[in-house]
């Protein structure tokens, strides 16, 4: 071919294009690479991780400067995992808390970056109380508020009208008449865990431990009575007595959801996974109630999940970003629509995909009668003496007021030395 | 020539067994071991944490436990691994095929075989518990909600799992025996008993004594199917020293008392590696030191 000038000029022109071409490509390509990527571990369960997924792509396409790499971590085994790797120096950029029971730890441990900075005043305004009790500690911002929540009763609602129920039960003693009527295996399911039977223990007007007066309530008399009558509901034909310990929570959600028992113990989390059961095809017969009044009160444990950034991290600031926009309220208000979440900003609970959520209005009166149980640094502690007292309590093994001393000298020696057992 | 072996076990071996032996003697926990950015403040105790340890009757209760579970797990391995290898050790069809599957629970991913088996324990939806209900019982055992049931279920399952090794080991052992010497003991009129104690025996006794002992250090140091299926419950009956050193350091974070268990465990197993030595040297069977 002959290369006439025409077609020379042509053909240069072409390769500057396409040169040009070439180095906008890759100049894109180095823009990306020069994201930031922030690991991060999440204890989410299935349904909730769907929607996560989701908002973490949305996240990612809007700030396109910010990669967000997750883990997921189970969440029985998340403080072990991350207390270990945040201490030698590694793990996440952003980890999913218990708040409760995990932030005021790690921040007494200082493995927590102080977010007090890092989150906009009109933010920190705007949280429930229930959520930022629990992120702070020593007067400093640990965490990020996504949820609040407690246990509640679930109920079948039409299994209590088969049995002509048409409230939930008001009383404790009254939740006991209910589930005799059902036989032994169908009233109520609940666990050998010491979270689970806090209700009872406030219920009957008892405690857990006071950090400000220095006192453990556990093995007081009503606390005992508490214990006792929770550990009555399984000898008195009412619980479904509990025969498998590893396998209960599980076993709990299965009977629930395929209709074999009325009423079980659960919180937020757990009702887009009882809404998938056959039971509960048609949606209304799940219902929400408050955990019934005992004779010396009413509670359930304040709980809820919050978002912190390591100190080991190196890009806390773009880890802010994220977190911070993962709480706001638009995406708040998604997880209240999908998974049935309680947003921990006020604002959310303006919207109207919060607001005619009934689920979330229903769990709504129960945090209004929820009980903080934050117990400083060593709170997240509490339960590993606990559940297995209760384990041996429900197992026959131990009496109500021997298993409740067994947790008081357990938490005596290893998390509150020095503190009064009271009577 | 020694010095990059003596470095390398230094720092892999000696420096964590050092701070090991360190930590035990501090009041460490997760507040005073300090991080990148918190000072260490644990203080030296002196041997309060062995003697709060050996004072505790958890720690004598779950020692109790340990010692029934290496004892039993080992018997019934070696029993039944001996029936095993005894019937496989005689002409028969499909030898092969047998061998292969007797293997199967030992192949297996311990993890994998465990949540199965957490599976088929479990109550009322697992396959026990449907099998006796068909089978007209009314109720079936707690497998892993009743204590003793519990111990029961876990010994099964780690039985399940350790057979085929030590099935397979006393297979080789049963064919190094000398067919001669049986041959000779049925020409002079001994009979199946007799010929199985006086010559099948003996003849496995160096092969035997390293099992049993390797089966000891390995029981007694067994965490995964314990920890996955009962995770030490209920209300920590099913709890052996190995995962209950695993709950001080890691569930409670008192580092300076784990520290504590883990050298307690390791003169234990001290122990049993010197007489492990002494048998093997007492067989003269330098392959198996």
């Amino acid at each position: 071919m002959k290369v006439t000038p025409r077609r020379a000029v042509l053909a240069s022109l072409a390769a500057i294009a396409l040169a040009a071409a070439l180095v906008g490509a890759a100049a894109a390509r180095q823009s990306t690479s020069q994201a930031t990527t922030i690991t991060f571990w999440q204890t989410m369960n299935t349904q909730e991780t769907e929607t996560l997924k989701d908002l973490v792509s949305r996240f990612e396409s809007s700030h396109p400067e910010i990669k967000v790499e997750m883990t997921y971590v189970d969440f029985g085994n998340h403080v072990q995992k991350f207390t270990t790797a945040a201490q030698a120096g590694q793990g996440p950029d952003v980890m999913r808390a218990d708040t409760a029971p995990d932030v005021a730890g790690w921040a007494a441990q200082g493995l927590l970056t102080d977010l007090t900075p890092l989150v906009s005043a009109r933010a920190k305004k705007d949280f429930v109380q229930a959520a930022i009790s629990g992120a702070q500690y020593r007067g400093k911002l640990w965490a990020v508020p996504q949820t609040v929540d407690a246990l509640a009763l679930f109920y079948n609602k039409r299994m209590l009208a088969a049995k002509g129920l048409k409230a939930p039960p008001a009383t404790l003693s009254q939740l006991v008449q209910y589930c005799q009527k059902f036989g032994a295996a169908q009233g109520i399911a609940l666990q050998a865990n010491g979270y689970w039977i806090q209700p009872w223990i406030w219920g009957y007007g008892g405690g857990l431990v006071s950090v400000a007066k220095k006192e453990i309530y556990v093995a007081s008399k009503l606390s005992i009575a508490g214990i006792a009558a929770y550990n009555r509901l399984f000898h008195n034909k009412c619980a479904t007595s509990n025969r498998d310990f590893s396998n209960e929570y599980g076993n709990m959600m299965t009977a629930f959801k395929n209709g074999k028992v009325a009423m079980i113990v659960n919180g937020p989390w757990s009702t887009a996974d009882v809404l998938s059961g056959p039971a509960f095809k048609r949606s209304t017969n799940f219902q929400v109630a408050t955990i019934p009044r005992g004779p010396g009160g009413q509670g359930s444990p304040i709980g809820g999940a919050s978002f912190v950034i390591s100190r080991n991290s190196k890009q806390a600031k773009e880890a802010a970003t994220f977190i911070n926009w993962l709480t706001a309220p638009a995406q708040q208000a998604i997880f209240a629509d999908k998974n049935n979440l309680l947003p921990s900003r006020v604002s959310a609970y303006a919207l109207p995909v919060v607001k005619k959520n009934r689920i979330i209005v229903q769990f709504l009166a129960q945090m209004k009668k929820a009980t903080d149980r934050s117990a400083g640094p060593q709170g997240g502690q509490i339960y590993t003496d606990f559940t297995p007292a209760v384990q041996r309590l429900l197992s026959g093994k131990l009496s109500a007021a021997a298993a409740a001393r067994s947790i008081a000298s357990s938490w005596e020696s290893k998390l509150f030395p020095g503190y009064k057992v009271v009577k | 020539m020694l010095l990059p072996v003596a470095l390398v076990m230094g720092t892999l071996i000696g420096y964590p067994l050092v701070r090991g032996v360190i930590l035990s003697f501090t009041d460490a926990d997760r507040f005073t071991i300090g991080n990148a950015f918190v000072p260490a403040s644990y203080q030296y105790v002196g041997v309060r944490n062995y003697s709060d340890i050996l004072r505790n009757s958890e720690f004598r209760r779950v020692a109790g436990f340990t010692a029934v579970w290496t004892f039993a797990n080992v018997f019934f391995h070696f029993t039944i691994g001996l029936a095993l290898a005894l019937a496989l050790n005689r002409p028969m069809r499909f030898r092969g095929a047998y061998r292969l599957l007797l293997m199967v629970p030992w192949a297996v991913p311990t993890f994998i075989s465990a949540f199965a088996w957490r599976f088929i324990f479990n109550n009322p939806y697992g396959f026990l518990d449907q099998l006796l209900g068909k089978l007209g019982r009314a109720e079936a055992p707690a497998f892993l909600g009743d204590p003793t049931w519990a111990q029961l279920s876990v010994i099964m399952t780690n039985v399940w799992i350790g057979v085929p090794f030590t099935m397979l080991a006393l297979l080789g052992g049963l064919q190094a025996i000398d067919g001669d010497l049986l041959d000779a003991a049925a020409v002079d009129g001994a009979s199946a008993l007799r010929r199985f104690w006086d010559v099948t025996l003996p003849g496995l006794r160096p092969v035997a004594a390293t099992v049993i002992l390797l089966g000891l250090i390995w029981t007694f140091n067994a965490f995964n199917i314990i920890f996955l299926i009962t995770a030490g419950g209920p209300g920590n009956a099913t709890q052996i020293l190995t995962t209950f050193a695993y709950r001080a350091a890691f569930t409670d974070f008192l580092y300076g008392q784990a520290a504590a268990y883990g050298v307690i465990l390791l003169s234990m197993l001290l122990v049993f590696g010197t007489l492990y030595r002494r048998t093997v040297a007492r067989m003269g069977e330098e392959t198996w030191a």
